[in-house]
């Protein structure tokens, strides 16, 4: 029976070799865009189920993480319309019976990423590939299929949008009368993108 | 205060339990993907994987003589649609939502076997447009059985030796004729060539109900011919207004060899395309020596894998198997991966007849090499 082909080996040392090198990578950035642990657990599997049916056109490094950040970025994509549906059941079905979950992190990071997740979709993605993934605009270029010139434009956008709604969400009619530090870390004051590419 | 500083301090993964690469559940998915566990890092030799015990649950010879009215319907991929969908509504939870099995499982028996990852991209788009081309340009006449007429099916349900060695499978391969007329009642007879002489053949027949399967394969006539309105129009029609990608995949696979006219078989290819995780796996030989296209759907859960003829744009093979993961087929498929294998159709005036030239074939079915 033809259980593997003579190029198994050197497959499997090289899936291993990029598995080893960015499974945290991948990691980050499916937890980043998932709402659940197990969402992003999935994505996960998906990215690497995927490139390991795809290995010969993984690049080399260090193309290879660009790579899988594209094909992370299809795989969030193709879970969140398929999640729609199934959310939009949970939640009328959880309507009048369950309450709002209470917020995981601290108030200040939960309004951030509220903001965030206010924000169009392609600077949304732009904005988290220059800051959290800390790519440069040309590297986000790759995994977005745009040229660098345009994830300027949309993390510039993006900065703008983001210091516009962080601003008003500290605004004095929002806070205590005497003000507190949630207040002031809220006042961004400047917009830091990552290096140029 | 930075807006860099500002978004790091929110980064989710700040606050996540991200492992590293030799956390449990890490290597347990990469046992998932490959077949092997992962090698420490800097030593080590790459391990061959380890042989592929079973695909599905097996059940022996039970499996041909208790259940062959569900391998008749399984065969004519209508009513076994049905039957499959329950199933994989039951276990996939009923609905094209994700499913976080691969990520939280462990390792499944089934999974373990993994071969050389494909060269090819997924090019399945192109592959099923050029079947939908075939299909709109084919000429044959839609297999409908008209009043007093069976459609008749031959096929094989093919469970190989396993590479292990031995023939503890062998009993569960199955050659089956099967008769079905429009109203849903018909007949199969069965032969397993690897069973002992007592237990090797069963014959049985059902009235219009179907053995309480009831699917009316003639609506396929009724689609609609655009892509676009076709999923709707399944999902409505045979899901019960649920949708399910696996359900759907396997309904619309099924039936295109069938009953289906062109114009519809057509638009079933062209909605394919646009499924998500419906792949190309490449050209594979099937233990007859049939060459075709592999479509599949790859899910945590179950592949799904049928193989067209280009030429026809015929349904030559399915393996409905649940591996566990992604699957990467040999260019030549072993009798082990468990194909339903399509060998004749066509429109008969009896429960006993069959099309001009059958019984040759029958004769010449290398079952032996199958089962030995």
């Amino acid at each position: 029976v033809p259980v593997h082909d003579s190029s198994w080996e050197q497959d499997e040392k090289r899936f291993n070799s990029l598995y080893r090198e960015h499974y945290r990578s991948v990691s980050a950035y499916a937890v980043r865009r998932s709402e659940s642990q197990a969402d992003a657990a999935d994505v996960v599997a998906d990215v690497f189920a995927i490139a390991w049916r795809r290995l010969p056109e993984v690049p080399y490094p260090p193309a290879d993480l660009l790579w899988l950040y594209a094909v992370a970025r299809r795989v969030v994509a193709g879970k969140r319309r398929s999640a729609v549906r199934m959310r939009s059941l949970i939640r009328r079905l959880q309507a009048n019976t369950v309450p709002a979950p209470a917020d995981t992190g601290d108030q200040v990071s939960d309004r951030v990423l509220d903001a965030v997740a206010r924000l169009r979709p392609a600077e949304r993605e732009a904005i988290a590939l220059v800051h959290w993934e800390r790519l440069s605009h040309a590297e986000a270029a790759q995994v977005l299929g745009c040229s660098a010139n345009a994830v300027a434009i949309r993390v510039h956008r993006a900065s703008g949008r983001l210091r516009q709604a962080l601003a008003e969400l500290a605004r004095p009619r929002q806070a205590p009368p005497d003000g507190d530090n949630e207040r002031v870390a809220l006042v961004v004051r400047d917009s830091s993108p990552a290096s140029e590419g | 205060m930075h807006l860099d500083n500002v978004l790091s301090a929110a980064d989710p993964a700040r606050r996540a339990e991200i492992g590293d690469p030799d956390s449990p559940s890490a290597a347990a998915l990469y046992r998932r993907i490959v077949g092997t566990p992962p090698r420490q890092q800097g030593r080590g030799t790459p391990r061959r994987p380890p042989v592929r015990t079973h695909l599905r649950p097996y059940s022996g010879r039970q499996s041909a003589r208790r259940h062959p009215r569900l391998s008749v319907v399984a065969a004519v991929a209508i009513a076994s649609v049905a039957v499959m969908a329950v199933g994989l509504i039951v276990a996939l939870g009923g609905s094209r939502a994700p499913t976080g099995a691969l990520a939280t499982g462990g390792v499944k028996p089934s999974a373990t076997q993994r071969v050389a990852p494909s060269s090819l991209a997924n090019q399945a788009g192109p592959v099923l447009d050029s079947l939908a081309a075939v299909a709109a340009d084919s000429t044959a006449t839609p297999l409908v059985p008209g009043p007093g007429q069976y459609l008749y099916v031959l096929d094989v349900e093919l469970k190989g030796a396993p590479p292990a060695g031995g023939a503890a499978m062998a009993c569960g391969s199955v050659i089956r004729q099967e008769w079905l007329a429009s109203d849903g009642s018909g007949q199969q007879v069965g032969y397993s060539p690897g069973c002992g002489s007592n237990e090797d053949r069963f014959t049985q027949s059902w009235g219009t109900s179907g053995n309480g399967i009831s699917f009316d394969y003639l609506a396929w006539q009724g689609l609609p011919t655009q892509a676009a309105a076709m999923e709707a129009a399944i999902v409505r029609r045979f899901e019960g207004g649920h949708a399910n990608n696996a359900v759907t995949f396997l309904l619309a696979t099924g039936v295109l060899n069938y009953t289906a006219p062109p114009a519809v078989r057509s638009a079933l290819f062209r909605m394919l395309a646009t499924m998500p995780g419906v792949h190309y796996l490449g050209k594979v030989t099937d233990p007859l020596g049939r060459s075709g296209d592999t479509i599949a759907l790859i899910q945590p859960e179950s592949d799904l894998v049928v193989i067209f003829d280009p030429k026809t744009s015929q349904v030559l093979d399915e393996a409905p198997t649940p591996t566990g993961g992604p699957i990467h087929l040999p260019r030549k498929m072993p009798p082990w991966l468990a194909p339903f294998m399509f060998v004749e159709t066509g429109i008969v005036d009896s429960v006993t007849a069959t099309p001009p030239g059958t019984s040759n074939v029958l004769s010449n079915l290398p079952y032996l090499r199958w089962v030995g």
